[in-house]
């Protein structure tokens, strides 16, 4: 703390300390948070079809098309240490194949200071539900919610929201030009 | 480590750096402090960050130019004598950032007592 | 008045004092290369920590923010899990979201992934022909955040000269200073 390059140095140095100190502080007063909530989830008109996968193998694949109802308010989760909430929807099911089969279906980015209310009703999914197989038909699917909650500084935590829905997929093909995923893969 | 020549006169002595430093540490952990309970109420970490910073500016204006406060204890120089004393030519010089202004010269200012 | 009075310093080293230097410098450098590797033993993952090179998963991640990585075998690659990835061949890793997993009962696994911030998957970032990730690619799961902390590697990335300018100033420092 002699010269003036001493004194601006040290200056910094105790900033920078204390913004850290406070960083830990705002981690601590988090850990605990759970972030839980209740969504509701609605199926809509679930069928299947079966097409050349393009954008994969380029065999033919079972696609799986439906229609979502998403209802939920997250605005309670958006506490000092929350950043960003990425919502996304799995689909998660079994075939004789894959043991494990998870595709999301649909996600979403929500900023904090941004509205958490959502209120969707029949719209179609925002990716392809493409099967690495033929076993849609007749096959017991989950939807689940869940939302990563992204920091400001600590932990990166998934966290699964309370109100899945399961629907059974028909049992036969579908060939004529029902509602299809309005975006790109 | 560097001594330069700047444009503007930089000096405090070494009370006015001790007040400096505490000073500034003060100021910033308070306004850390208040930056922290105001951002927990108003659950917005920016709010945190905003006071730090205000704090660092406050800090920055009182504590980095040498203002007149900082310069009512110069050290007492001894009477030059006629031997080649050059010790008190090298204390002259700042020496390395060690964090403690309170380290005396090697020839104690007379009737000074730091407590 | 000499603007660089620790060349003084250097002069009045003798042998014992420069040996005691230089052993100064290597217990530094051992001390955090130990620290790494000891991370990389508790986390499982080849690089622990990662700093988020491109803007593709923003608004959540930025270029210069810092990830720790962990990448335990129990813990298996789910949907929305962020995982940091290599393609063969190449050295950049990647820092995506999971798309679609698919397991299969002798415990492969395949899964695609999507950059939160792009508007398509990664299949035409994959090796040419290559369609799914493998478990081998991953180099480890998103597990804890730190904002901006890894800027001074991007500047250094961005300016090479300005790393070995960094790196030959600090470790001259390091030999030549001394604690009085």
């Amino acid at each position: 703390m002699h010269s003036f390059l001493s004194r601006l140095n040290t200056l910094f140095a105790f900033t920078i300390s204390v913004l850290a100190v406070l960083t830990i502080g705002v981690f601590i007063s988090t850990y605990f948070e759970k972030y839980h909530e209740t969504v509701s989830i609605g199926v809509n008109k679930p069928i299947v079809k079966h097409m050349t996968d393009y954008s994969a193998n380029r065999k033919k694949n079972d696609l799986g098309v439906l229609q979502l109802n998403l209802d939920m308010n997250l605005n309670q989760l958006f506490d000092w240490n929350v950043k960003v909430l990425f919502l996304y929807l799995i689909a998660e099911y079994v075939t004789p194949t894959n043991s494990l089969n998870q595709v999301v279906l649909w996600d979403k980015i929500i900023r904090r200071g941004e509205n958490a209310r959502i209120y969707l009703h029949d719209i179609a999914t925002k990716y392809y539900f493409w099967d690495d197989g033929e076993n849609l038909r007749s096959n017991n699917v989950t939807l689940s919610l869940a939302w990563n909650i992204i920091p400001n500084a600590g932990r990166l935590l998934h966290v699964p929201a309370n109100g899945s829905t399961s629907f059974i997929f028909s049992d036969q093909y579908t060939t004529s030009r029902a509602a299809s995923p309005k975006s790109s893969s | 480590m560097l001594d330069i020549e700047w444009p503007f006169p930089t000096h405090m002595d070494f009370r006015g750096q001790k007040m400096a430093e505490r000073l500034f540490q003060v100021i910033i952990v308070f306004f850390g402090l208040i930056g922290f309970l105001a951002g927990y109420m108003m659950q917005q970490f920016s709010m945190t960050i905003y006071s730090v910073l205000f704090g660092v500016l406050v800090s920055a204006v009182l504590t980095i130019p040498p203002w007149p406060m900082y310069r009512n204890n110069p050290v007492e120089w001894q009477k030059p004598s006629n031997s080649t004393k050059e010790t008190n030519k090298n204390n002259a010089s700042s020496s390395s950032s060690s964090k403690s202004p309170n380290k005396d010269v090697r020839k104690p200012p007379k009737g000074k007592k730091d407590q | 008045m000499e603007l660089f009075s620790f060349v003084d310093d250097i002069k009045r080293m003798d042998k014992r004092q420069a040996i005691y230097q230089i052993l100064n410098f290597g217990m530094i450098i051992s001390t955090a290369l130990m620290i790494w590797k000891g991370l990389m033993v508790v986390t499982s993952s080849e690089s622990p920590i990662v700093v988020v090179l491109s803007g593709s998963m923003e608004p959540a991640f930025y270029r210069g923010d810092l990830l720790m990585l962990t990448n335990y075998r129990e813990e298996p690659i789910r949907a929305g899990d962020i995982v940091v990835f290599r393609i063969e061949g190449r050295d950049i890793p990647i820092v995506h979201r999971v798309l679609k997993v698919h397991e299969r009962d002798d415990g492969y696994v395949k899964f695609l992934t999507k950059g939160d911030n792009n508007q398509v998957d990664d299949r035409g970032l994959y090796a040419p022909g290559q369609l799914w990730l493998e478990k081998k690619d991953v180099i480890g799961r998103a597990r804890g955040f730190l904002p901006y902390i890894g800027m001074v590697t991007i500047v250094m990335n961005d300016h090479p000269q300005l790393k070995y300018l960094v790196l030959a100033v600090l470790g001259f420092f390091v030999l030549v200073h001394r604690e009085n």
